[in-house]
This record gives C-alpha cells, sequence and structure tokens, in this order.
C-alpha cells in the first residue's frame, strides 16, 4: 500500500495528525508514505483535488485510490482504516 | 470521552457566562426633593433626562437644579464645573466631565437610560417616605460628609470566597471579559501564524530566536488588539447610548450569533474536523514572507518585519473575530466604566484572548516542540461564540437593563 499525506506547516490539525500516520505507517510496514507541503508542493498537491481542508491522507493499493481521509480522526479510527486495507 | 470533555468545556464556559448575569430585582416626607442635574447644552441624553424629569408627576414634589456645564456665561458654567468635581470626588468617580450626571439626596446616577430611570424613582419614592441628606447641599455649604450620607447598594454587592466583598457589576464584566476574550482567542484565524513561525523555527534549534521572533509577533498582535479594541470603545462611547445604536448592535450580535451558530452546524455535518484552506493565494504569500523573515541575516530588519506581519495579519485576521470584541465593547460602553477600568477589562479580554498561543508558545519555546490545538475546538468556538452573541443580541435589543448590571 502507498499512503501520501498533504500537510500545510501552519495547519494544526496537521501537526497533530501527522506523527499518527507516521507511525502507523511505521507500525504496518509502510514504506510508500509520501508527504507533500501543500504550500511547497503546490502543482502535486493540485493534481490530487484536495479540496478545502487539511490533513488529507490518500491510500492507494494496485495504482488505485483506495480510501481519502480528511481532517482530523482518532487514533483508533484510521487505526481501523488500516488494518481493513491490509487485511484487503 | 473526548465528546464529554467538550460538553463539560462548553457547560463551564456557558456557565460562566450566565453566572455574569443576575436577575432584577424595587419607599411621606413633605420636603421638597432636590434633583441637581449636571448637564451640557449638546448632550443627546442630557435632553433626554430633562424631558423625562419635567414629566414626571406633581405629587413627587421634585425640585430641578440645572448646572449647565457649557453655559454661555462662562464664569457660571466654570462654577458648575467645579462643584460637579467636588461632589464627584464625594461620590468617588472619575474626575471627567461626564453627562448628564443627577444627584438626588445620598444617591448619585451617571448616564441616563432605562434602569437609571427605574433607580431614579426608587429613591424619589424611598425619600418621599424616609428622611434624607441632600449631599449636594452640604458640599455647597461646605459641611463635612458623612460616608453614612452616601446611598450603597448593599444588593449590588455578593461575597465571594477568596474574593471577599465584590461590586456584582465589576466582577460579572470581569467573568464575560474572561469569557469572550478566551472564546474569541480560540478562534483559529491569526493562530496559524504563530503555529507558521513556531514550526520554521524549531528545526534552527536556536531557543533566543524562537523567544524574540515569537514573542514580539505576539507582543505586537496584543498591542494591535488592545489598540483596536480601545478605539471601538471611544466611538461606541460617543454614540453608545443612543438608542438606535444600541438596535443596531443588537441586531448584528443576532446576525453574527447565528452565522457562528451556521458554521458549528455545518462543519459538524461535514465531519471534517481539519485546517480550512479557504484563500490559499493570500495564505501561501504569507507563508513566503516567513520564510524570509525566519532566513534574514540581521535581526533588525527579521524584527521589523514580523512585526509588520502581526500588524498586518491581525488586521486582515480582524473580521474574523470582530463580532466579539465589538459586543464586549458595547457592554462596557453602555455601563459607563471608568477609563482606569476599560483599560483593565480590555487588557483581561487580550489576555484571555492570546491565552492559547501563549501556551502553544511557551511549550515551543521550553520543549523546541510544535503542539497543535485541535480544529475541534474552533468549532465549538463557533457555538459558544455564536450562542453568547444570540444572548447579548437578545439583551442588547429587549433587556438592556440586565446586561448593564444594574440591580
Amino acid at each position: 500500500m502507498k499512503i501520501i499525506l498533504i500537510t500545510a506547516v501552519w495547519c494544526t490539525s496537521c501537526l497533530i495528525m501527522k506523527p499518527r500516520y507516521q507511525e502507523l505507517a511505521k507500525k504496518h510496514n509502510i514504506t510508500d508514505f509520501i508527504e507533500l507541503d501543500f504550500d511547497m508542493d503546490e502543482e502535486d498537491v493540485e493534481s490530487l483535488n484536495i479540496g478545502n481542508t487539511l490533513p488529507v491522507c490518500i491510500m492507494i493499493k494496485e495504482e488505485k485510490e483506495v480510501k481519502r481521509v480528511i481532517g482530523e480522526k482518532k487514533v483508533k479510527d484510521i487505526e481501523k482504516i488500516f488494518e481493513d486495507l491490509s487485511h484487503e | 470521552m473526548n465528546k464529554k470533555i467538550y460538553g463539560l468545556f462548553i457547560a463551564f464556559l456557558l456557565l460562566l457566562f450566565f453566572s455574569s448575569f443576575h436577575l432584577s430585582t424595587k419607599a411621606a416626607n413633605d420636603e421638597e426633593i432636590m434633583v441637581h442635574f449636571f448637564h451640557t447644552t449638546t448632550c443627546y441624553n442630557c435632553g433626554e433626562e430633562e424631558k423625562y424629569l419635567n414629566s414626571l408627576p406633581e405629587e413627587y414634589n421634585l425640585k430641578i437644579i440645572y448646572y449647565t456645564m457649557d453655559d454661555e456665561d462662562n464664569t457660571k458654567a466654570q462654577a458648575n464645573k467645579e462643584l460637579f468635581y467636588r461632589i464627584a470626588e464625594v461620590f468617588d468617580i472619575e474626575k471627567r466631565i461626564i453627562t448628564p450626571f443627577t444627584v438626588i439626596g445620598g444617591k448619585s446616577f451617571i448616564g441616563f437610560n432605562e434602569n437609571i430611570k427605574s433607580e431614579m424613582i426608587k429613591y424619589i419614592e424611598k425619600y418621599q417616605d424616609v428622611d434624607f441628606v441632600d449631599v449636594v447641599q452640604k458640599v455647597i455649604n461646605n459641611e463635612t460628609i458623612d460616608p453614612s450620607d452616601i446611598e450603597v447598594d448593599e444588593e449590588s454587592y455578593i461575597n465571594i470566597p477568596l474574593f471577599g466583598r465584590v461590586d456584582v457589576k465589576s466582577f460579572s464584566i470581569l467573568l464575560i471579559a474572561i469569557v469572550m476574550g478566551f472564546v474569541d482567542g480560540v478562534n483559529p484565524c491569526a493562530m496559524w501564524i504563530l503555529i507558521f513561525l513556531i514550526t520554521m523555527l524549531i528545526p534552527t534549534g536556536n531557543k533566543k530566536k524562537i523567544w524574540l521572533f515569537g514573542g514580539v509577533f505576539l507582543l505586537v498582535s496584543a498591542i494591535f488588539y488592545f489598540i483596536v479594541m480601545m478605539a471601538w470603545i471611544k466611538t461606541v462611547e460617543l454614540i453608545a447610548a443612543k438608542q438606535i445604536f444600541i438596535i443596531i448592535i443588537g441586531a448584528f450580535a443576532l446576525g453574527a450569533g447565528g452565522y457562528n451558530i451556521y458554521r458549528y452546524i455545518k462543519s459538524s455535518i461535514k465531519q471534517e474536523d481539519g485546517c480550512d484552506v479557504t484563500n490559499p493565494t493570500q495564505r501561501r504569500k504569507i507563508s513566503n514572507k516567513i520564510r524570509k523573515i525566519i532566513n534574514e541575516k540581521s535581526i533588525f530588519i527579521a524584527l521589523i518585519g514580523i512585526i509588520t506581519l502581526a500588524i498586518m495579519v491581525n488586521f486582515i485576521e480582524l473580521a474574523c473575530s470582530a463580532g466579539l470584541p465589538v459586543l464586549f465593547s458595547q457592554i462596557l460602553a453602555i455601563n459607563d466604566v471608568s477609563s482606569a477600568q476599560e483599560l483593565i477589562y480590555v487588557l483581561i479580554y487580550v489576555l484571555f484572548f492570546l491565552l492559547d498561543d501563549l501556551i502553544i508558545f511557551a511549550i515551543a519555546t521550553f520543549s523546541l516542540k510544535a503542539i497543535g490545538i485541535s480544529n475541534k475546538f474552533a468549532k465549538y468556538s463557533h457555538l459558544i461564540g455564536g450562542i453568547l452573541m444570540l444572548i447579548i443580541g437578545i439583551l442588547l435589543l429587549f433587556f438592556p437593563n440586565i446586561i448593564m448590571f444594574n440591580f
């Protein structure tokens, strides 16, 4: 599974969510973990059509987007998403 | 669990806010009752009070004595002003000309509104039944004023553990300053700049630089907010007592309250608690400016950059939280608090407005770690702010006596 995480330096929710995603990626041995900055990686971010809320976590399996998590979520909720996707 | 904490947090803030309001609660002497009426010819409320006093029934046996402080006869005006200052000293009120200023027996009244009308009647009726001291006459006669000559509203004082005996009005306004300042501060409008600054500075590991840049940013933000609020209060004071202005502000409060609650409902339906990326172009421009400032070799130029940035951002983002400072300024203005009290209340408001920023800043400087405050707080700040605005709007429009804390 591949993860694309879009955050911004100024975003408080991103400060909360970024370590959560990083930890879960580590736990689930996801090495393909790409972090994009909303301001610095403008072109890449625009191509992903992320809408108006940050952070955005896009989960990709076999070159297809399978899940998009937007905004702040509890650890147990994203943990469940990771687990479900791992078992698919 | 989190929901319970948020629920308790909202309940606490609302309780604190409601506790600042207190439900309103009301005595034949053949002696003529002197109404000493200090006024100016240009003051709108003086004209309103004069009409009111002259409309009072004859059985009250009133004698209105006029003290015109901008009389065409300069000597007379000066004498009236001097008397005003002597009376102000006796009643322990600020020594500046405030009109209308009325003294009946041992009771003084600053300003004129519905609540003051009923207060005047209360004392006039009381003095019809009991003996009273005409304090102004005693001052004119150069007699010594006994503390018991001055009327003290015992109902307006309460005993609070740790604080002791406190004036309900002052305490109510203090609570409102704390609650409104805090709710206003949780609004994330200007916080993102601080977060950005801290996050960019932390990798440098330079605590001094974080202290200096972050500290200057917060200090300038505080001064800017303070100046804007004081300027607004002074503007409001000129027109505050005019009924039409109170109606406009009340209607504004209802509108702004409704909008905030709409924002809360919208974000609740969306179920996406995150950072809003509206106006990304402007945000990117500001972000780039911050990067330049941080990389600036000259500390002096960098500080000028930080100061400019703080003023610019707070100015742009003022619209984001304009509602609460405007309403707080209105509350101070209609309560006729002294200039010194205004300063203190606004300082308290600004302190609580910056409280969350100060916490984040302190953690960052001591631990070199940036922490984020959940945007869920921002969502709930819309709810609490919206409810407060609706309450203040309803009070201003329909129950102004309650918000003037004259019980």
